[in-house]
């Protein structure tokens, strides 16, 4: 099967672009990541940074009206190009997905189970009952109480929280080499959010996790390696800790300062002033200068490169405040 | 069972106000009396009815008389041949079933697998045979359409005959009118769920899951599309009971839109109200029965389990 001794997924200049009256414009602009088995990898941003569309092209189910460019690499199949029969044999085996909203991304019509064995069997030639104590096995594994009587449930019978661990339960069946989370836990509330990271925290089993948040916090929680982007861009990447303690990109630290800080008595917002460009929007320079307070005449002539892990002329060191 | 209560509160206020509206016009238009004797009646023909049916009495006495003669499925006799004219109605319903459940039949396997082939790829050129479609089908009135198969298959080509009861073939030609009448909007409502359908969540999961086109297609769109079609063909299924009149009148067909045409035009009114209580009671049932149809085929209309 697919050779996965270096890494889980390999992305090279990853461009997604949709069509506009003006002709193309790019969401994800050239991105190059690479995912090592067992990683656990945010990718942190606003909403329109590209992280779903990045997400989606990864197992090649991006809207049709996208045109992906570049290379997604899981061992030797490229995603981009290979054939959808190729590429769904992958799908939901190697590669899986877990999405934001759970009531909606399941089958109203249809029991957990039958929704879990279906991909069960789909990738394993196996009996129904072997489909069916692998799907219960999985339920047990995420932590669903009274999995058996579940099973026969529908979606719309259970709570927001359990059809989120249905989802994972979904993701991990077939033994993923990576799932890929997309703000996972921004429909639950706050209590069951906690439960929901648990999960992704440590009943991965084997899988690597790419878990795509806006929040920082929830990525600082969950991941290992925090990879920022901004319109179309990775701006920044590092360990958790480094990025927590010595940010260099100012998004990154705009990203910080912007998480409230309930230890003082009233709490002030910090928001980073302004808003990310529109996809067609054509920018010269780097795309987050005009937000950006340390920003100059090179800022605004040349789009700076991703060196070194981070793509800004004037990294700034030291905490944020 | 709330529902069957719901639907039969329903019922009763619908035939309550169907009567009281019949009642109200057959006083409105005239003295019934010679109303229900017909043209060039004799005084005395006139005076009997009048006696026979109560008109001689107060209003609301009448009204109470008539109500009450309802309740007990008293709808008096047939003007026109003197049977009674519930009896006499009934007699007409199997062909109208029969004619109904072929048109939705017929409709069904036709409407239903085209507008499949339509929502499932919705590219430009099957979208264009859509509007077409629809825009020319729906454009043109069942008469219209049951004329010209009269004329092609009956009068030009002679392979079908064009009166009921004529030969086995005899449902064909109206059958086909009613399913072209109602095709192009059941068609329509599939395409457009089904393609709905390719849109949501569920959807993108089951593709994220390596479903291939053919699964996502029979186990993710499907069952979703035609749930939501369902009410549609409920619909037409009452529509054809009530309302296929035209289409009974060209064919000659002997159901309750012919029956309900002659009654009228005999100025027949124990027929007319025989009928149309009969009709009223039928699209009741179709209701109900939908209405159970609904709750099988939607977990979510059942109630829950947990």
């Amino acid at each position: 099967m697919i050779n996965t001794a270096t890494n889980a997924i390999e992305i090279k200049n990853l461009v997604v672009s949709f069509p506009t009256p003006a002709g193309y414009s790019a969401v994800v602009r050239g991105i190059n990541l690479t995912i090592n088995p067992g990683d656990r990898v945010a990718i942190v941003g606003e909403s329109g940074s590209g992280k779903t569309m990045m997400g989606l092209s990864m197992l090649g189910i991006q809207p049709t009206a996208a045109k992906v460019e570049g290379e997604i690499l899981i061992g030797d199949v490229n995603m981009v190009t290979a054939a959808d029969a190729v590429a769904r044999k992958l799908r939901g085996n190697y590669i899986s997905m877990v999405f934001q909203e759970p009531l909606t991304s399941l089958n109203p019509v249809r029991t957990i189970s039958s929704q879990l064995s279906e991909s069960v069997r789909r990738h394993n030639s196996i009996s129904k009952k072997e489909a069916e104590a692998r799907v219960l096995a999985v339920l047990t594994a995420v932590g669903i109480p009274a999995p058996k009587e579940r099973m026969k449930s529908y979606p719309h019978q259970l709570s927001g929280g359990l059809r989120q661990r249905v989802m994972i339960a979904l993701a991990l069946i077939n033994k993923p080499q990576l799932v890929v989370a997309d703000e996972p836990t921004t429909a639950l509330d706050a209590t069951i959010q906690a439960q929901i990271l648990d999960l992704l925290r440590s009943g991965m089993g084997d899988a690597a996790l790419m878990l795509i948040t806006h929040d920082l916090a929830v990525a600082a929680d969950v991941c290992n390696r925090i990879v920022v982007m901004y319109a179309g861009n990775i701006v920044e990447q590092g360990p958790v800790a480094e990025i927590l303690s010595n940010p260099k990109h100012p998004y990154t630290r705009g990203l910080l300062s912007a998480i409230p800080k309930f230890d003082q008595a009233r709490p002030a917002l910090n928001p980073i002033p302004g808003a990310p460009p529109t996809i067609s929007e054509v920018v010269p320079g780097c795309r987050f200068a005009s937000r950006c307070s340390y920003a100059d005449a090179q800022c605004t002539a040349s789009e700076p490169e991703f060196i070194n892990n981070i793509a800004c002329f004037h990294p700034v060191t030291g905490a944020v405040k | 069972m709330k529902a069957v209560g719901s639907r039969l509160l329903q019922l009763i206020v619908l035939l309550g106000t169907i009567s009281t509206t019949l009642f109200l016009l057959l006083r409105l238009s005239g003295d019934p009396a010679i109303l229900l004797a017909g043209e060039g009646a004799s005084p005395e023909t006139i005076d009997a009815i009048r006696a026979d049916y109560g008109f001689d009495k107060s209003l609301l006495q009448q009204y109470l008389m008539f109500i009450w003669d309802i309740a007990r499925l008293d709808f008096g006799r047939s003007l026109v041949n003197s049977q009674p004219a519930l009896g006499f109605v009934l007699q007409y319903l199997p062909s109208t079933l029969h004619l109904t459940f072929l048109a939705v039949f017929f409709n069904s396997i036709i409407a239903i697998p085209a507008g499949v082939w339509l929502g499932a790829k919705p590219t430009q050129r099957r979208r264009k045979v859509l509007s077409t479609i629809v825009s020319v089908a729906q454009g043109t009135p069942a008469y219209v359409i049951g004329l010209l198969l009269i004329q092609i298959f009956s009068v030009w080509l002679g392979w079908l005959p064009s009166i009921a009861g004529t030969g086995t073939w005899a449902w064909v030609l109206p059958t086909a009118t009613l399913s072209f009448a109602l095709a192009p909007n059941l068609i329509r409502v599939v395409a457009a769920s089904v393609e709905d359908t390719t849109r949501q969540d569920y959807y993108r999961t089951a593709k994220a899951n390596g479903a291939a086109p053919n699964v996502l297609l029979i186990k993710h769109s499907l069952p979703n599309a035609l749930l939501s079609t369902t009410s549609l063909l409920g619909a037409q299924f009452a529509f054809l009971l009530s309302g296929a009149l035209i289409t009974e009148y060209i064919f000659a067909w002997p159901g309750l839109g012919l029956i309900l045409v002659q009654s009228i035009t005999n100025l027949d009114f124990p027929t007319i109200q025989a009928t149309v209580f009969v009709v009223a009671y039928l699209v009741f049932i179709v209701n109900l029965i939908m209405d159970q149809v609904f709750r099988l085929a939607d977990p979510r209309l059942r109630r829950s389990q947990l």
